[in-house]
């Protein structure tokens, strides 16, 4: 096993609430909440500049949150960030090496101003994301440079893991190692704050999400609880035509197209009225009938897609 | 070239501050330069008189080269803008070449632009081509200068051309460091080490009156005599030689290497780092141990020079007869120049730390366990520490120097004691890095004023006819001359008060704000 057990205590990992952070007139978070119980890996979506990285910037003490408070392990964010440090590790979105030294070397030094890596875990990263420690920072790609902040950071045996983007230079099969060790972490019961606009990676690692949305938390909870709220698409194909769809009320975009093996039919259902409505379909015979619980990707489209004429959200920097 | 003309464009207009503001800068130094001449020395007998006293002075080429034509305005001017021409000018050249063209390509831009219908050397094509347009407005600025102060047409045209091939000269310097070396650090580290050594060998002519000049192009400026009668040709040819054999050593680099490459393939270091780095403290020292050695051969070099030469000039001042003629009066400036160029070492040692918070880096530090007043505590000791150790260094060397020069041990403690009084200046400019810096990352820059005031007050005060206020704006003055003079103990005791208050406020600052990216 590569990592230990977590020994945390009772308190929320991350609970922040009314987040304000305004850089001159743009107004980067506007009130966000964010609560992010231990053991569990929690998605933080939102489209470019939506406030992650300000927000994420604002946990580690970095910034100086105009309204709000937020609190890691019960330990406040500004003031007590140095106890509230000792528990967690970060990996940067735009990760900067110091030039002139080796990868190594940085893990090394990050790992020692963080009190302490494990040798052993530092070798099985290394050997796992196949990266070579030998080389200047310099001549390392994103992706590198990426894998060099991900092996120190999880090379500590921190209590919770500050993620931001930490993929986004990598390649599949370095994806696939960075999820086991999502993974391995979560097993051991420690806490995983994962920053992402990846949405797969995001399904297939985290237990809740929070979309965030031009500095405020739109939509959070688990998947199952997100997608009640949205509609699940259904399509069959029938021997004879459905009756009753069209007067059901939360059925919406129906198709209906009669064609020489049958008709072929399509909408979309709500929570409340998909049971009557696939009840409707199987009571005509259907020959094949397909019902998609909405992805991840839609839950983010039905939340952006409207906001396409809205003015571009600020960044953090 | 394809998309040469749309790089040019895009430099010049990313660039339009330094394109525009260093020959501003320049012209704008000239024409204060002349008008105060001008007022100074308002009559043919005042300029005769200034000529007589400037051969009295022969000690002064050393440090700003041989005076010529000095009984007309524009050969005071040309004279009393040595420090400039020579240091300044070569400077900005260099850092243009070099920001322009490896800068562009150490942040990734020119992998965008190239990506595109450009042909792989336009942008370093234009990058230069930008560097040279800076030359000519130089050019053009500086002759506007000297025409308004009613300089001969010939004569300023001539100057002000002398300054602009210079420039141009150390762009090409500039150039080939950065085709050969992989990032734009070791670039200015190769260019300045050329300067140097081009600067001090120049000393060594000037003052031993050595006819050599004709073998280094840190002496041409001076050889191009543009107010004398029948000003030579020569020197015009050698700058166009020199310049012209260097583009086509770029040129050739240039065609041969592969894009963000250097001429030397980066090695494999090792796979972990030094077990002695443990602490921000020793992670701070890591990081700036290079630029650190850098400025100790540099200072090292510079002050064994002057140290070297003082007897030299001492006496050739004397000869001259001279109003002031003893050794303290020469080294009182060589030993300012020390605690300036120390000052100037801590500033820079200062930006770099700035950079490492621009960069991210510091905030990805910050995220382990440790507290801002630790990390600005160890930052603000090591630019301080490395400040003092580089005034330490130039005392050694300046008294090494002497020692060398006069052949009298005795002279050691006396050159090595002198710059040391001067430490709490020293410290005090520390201090006013670190409170910029603390402020904002950005506004460490401003401290260079400082320094560029303290070097105007230490080299020119007198010539000038600064005001006694203005001359206490610098630190420095508040010592005293040492060691013509003695050292000021309470300015000493009020310099380091206020540099411990500077560093303690900064400290403040710096654990409110939020940090610039990370």
């Amino acid at each position: 096993m590569l990592f230990e057990m977590c020994h945390c205590g009772d308190m929320d990992a991350i609970r922040a609430m009314g987040l304000r952070k305004n850089f001159g007139h743009t107004q980067a978070l506007d009130g966000l909440d964010l609560v992010v119980d231990q053991g569990e890996v929690h998605g933080f979506l939102g489209p470019n500049g939506a406030g992650k990285s300000t927000t994420i910037r604002a946990l580690l003490g970095q910034l100086r949150i105009n309204a709000g408070n937020a609190k890691i392990f019960g330990m406040d964010c500004w003031e007590q960030s140095v106890q509230a440090h000792r528990r967690l590790a970060y990996v940067p979105g735009d990760v900067s090496l110091w030039p002139g030294l080796t990868g190594g070397a940085c893990i090394d030094i990050l790992g020692r101003l963080q009190g302490g890596a494990h040798p052993r875990r530092r070798r099985e990263l290394i050997e796992r994301f196949d990266l070579d420690p030998t080389k200047r920072t310099r001549t390392y790609s994103k992706g590198n440079r990426q894998k060099v902040a991900l092996v120190a950071a999880l090379s500590t045996n921190a209590d919770l893991f500050l993620l931001d983007e930490p993929t986004s230079g990598l390649d599949p099969l370095m994806e696939d190692v960075f999820q086991q060790c999502v993974h391995d972490l979560k097993r051991n019961g420690h806490t995983v704050l994962l920053s992402s606009h990846i949405l797969s990676e995001a399904e297939a690692l985290c237990d809740r999400v929070s979309i965030v949305r031009r500095g405020v938390v739109v939509r959070h909870g688990t998947l199952a609880e997100l997608r009640s709220h949205t509609l699940t698409s259904v399509s069959a194909v029938t021997a004879k035509p459905v009756h009753g769809l069209r007067e059901l009320d939360g059925v919406v975009d129906l198709h209906s197209d009669v064609r020489p093996d049958g008709v072929h039919i399509s909408f979309r259902a709500g929570r409340d009225a998909l049971g009557r409505a696939v009840n409707y379909v199987v009571a005509s015979d259907p020959a094949t009938l397909t019902v998609e619980p909405p992805s991840l990707d839609e839950l983010f489209r039905t939340n952006f897609h409207t906001e396409a004429g809205a003015p571009t959200p600020v960044g953090a920097r | 070239m394809t998309g040469y003309w749309s790089c040019l464009a895009l430099s010049l207009r990313t660039a339009k501050l330094q394109v525009i503001g260093w020959p501003l800068l320049v012209a704008g130094l000239v024409a204060s330069t002349a008008s105060t001449l001008a007022d100074t020395y308002p009559q043919q007998a005042d300029r005769n008189a200034y000529a007589a006293a400037s051969e009295a002075m022969r000690a002064s080429a050393a440090l700003q080269g041989r005076g010529q034509d000095l009984s007309t305005l524009g050969g005071m001017v040309a004279n009393e803008m040595g420090y400039l021409t020579l240091i300044l000018i070569p400077l900005i050249g260099l850092h243009l070449a070099i920001a322009f063209t490896r800068g562009v390509e150490d942040s990734g831009r020119l992998d965008i632009l190239t990506a595109g219908a450009v042909h792989r050397l336009a942008p370093s094509a234009a990058g230069v081509t930008a560097a040279a347009v800076t030359a000519a407005l130089t050019l053009a600025f500086s002759t506007f200068s000297l025409l308004l102060m009613d300089c001969p047409v010939r004569g300023s045209l001539l100057y002000a051309s002398g300054l602009a091939i210079f420039m141009l000269a150390f762009t090409a310097v500039g150039t080939v460091a950065a085709q050969c070396c992989r990032d734009a650090r070791t670039a200015y580290v190769l260019a300045v080490g050329f300067w140097l050594v081009s600067y001090l060998t120049r000393a060594v002519v000037d003052v031993r009156g050595w006819n050599a000049t004709w073998a280094n192009p840190g002496s041409w400026p001076a050889e191009i005599r543009p107010f004398s009668a029948a000003p030579p040709w020569w020197p015009w040819l050698a700058f166009l030689a020199f310049t012209a054999l260097l583009f086509g050593i770029a040129a050739l680099v240039a065609t041969r290497r592969d894009q963000g490459a250097g001429i030397i393939a980066p090695r494999p270091g090792p796979a972990s780092a030094a077990p002695w780095i443990r602490s921000p403290l020793t992670l701070l020292v890591r990081l700036t141990r290079g630029v650190g050695a850098g400025w100790i051969v540099a200072a090292g070099l510079f002050a064994f020079a002057f140290g070297y030469l003082t007897q030299q000039m001492s006496d050739l001042t004397s000869a001259a007869g001279g109003q002031v003629s003893n050794v303290d009066a020469t080294l009182t400036v060589f030993v300012q120049m020390n605690a300036l160029i120390a000052a100037a070492a801590g500033l820079q040692i200062s930006r770099w730390l700035a950079r490492e918070e621009t960069s991210g880096r510091i905030g990805h530090s910050l995220a382990a366990p440790v507290s801002r007043t630790r990390w600005w505590t160890s930052a603000t000791l090591l630019v301080t520490g490395w400040s003092l150790l580089l005034l330490s260094c130039a005392g050694l060397f300046t008294g090494l120097g002497l020692a060398a020069g006069f052949n009298d041990w005795s002279y050691f403690g006396q050159g090595l004691i002198a710059t040391l009084a001067y430490s709490p200046a020293v410290v005090l400019f520390a201090g006013i890095a670190a409170a910029l810096s603390a402020l904002s990352p950005r506004l460490v820059t401003l401290a260079w004023l400082a320094i560029a005031w303290g070097v105007i007050v230490c080299l020119r005060a007198d010539l000038l006819r600064i005001p006694g206020w203005a001359r206490h704006l610098s630190p420095l003055d508040w010592m005293g001359s040492v060691p013509a003079e003695a050292w000021d103990r309470p300015a000493a005791a009020l310099m380091t008060v206020l540099a411990v208050a500077l560093a303690v406020s900064s400290t403040v600052i710096y654990r409110r704000r939020d940090l610039s990216a990370g």
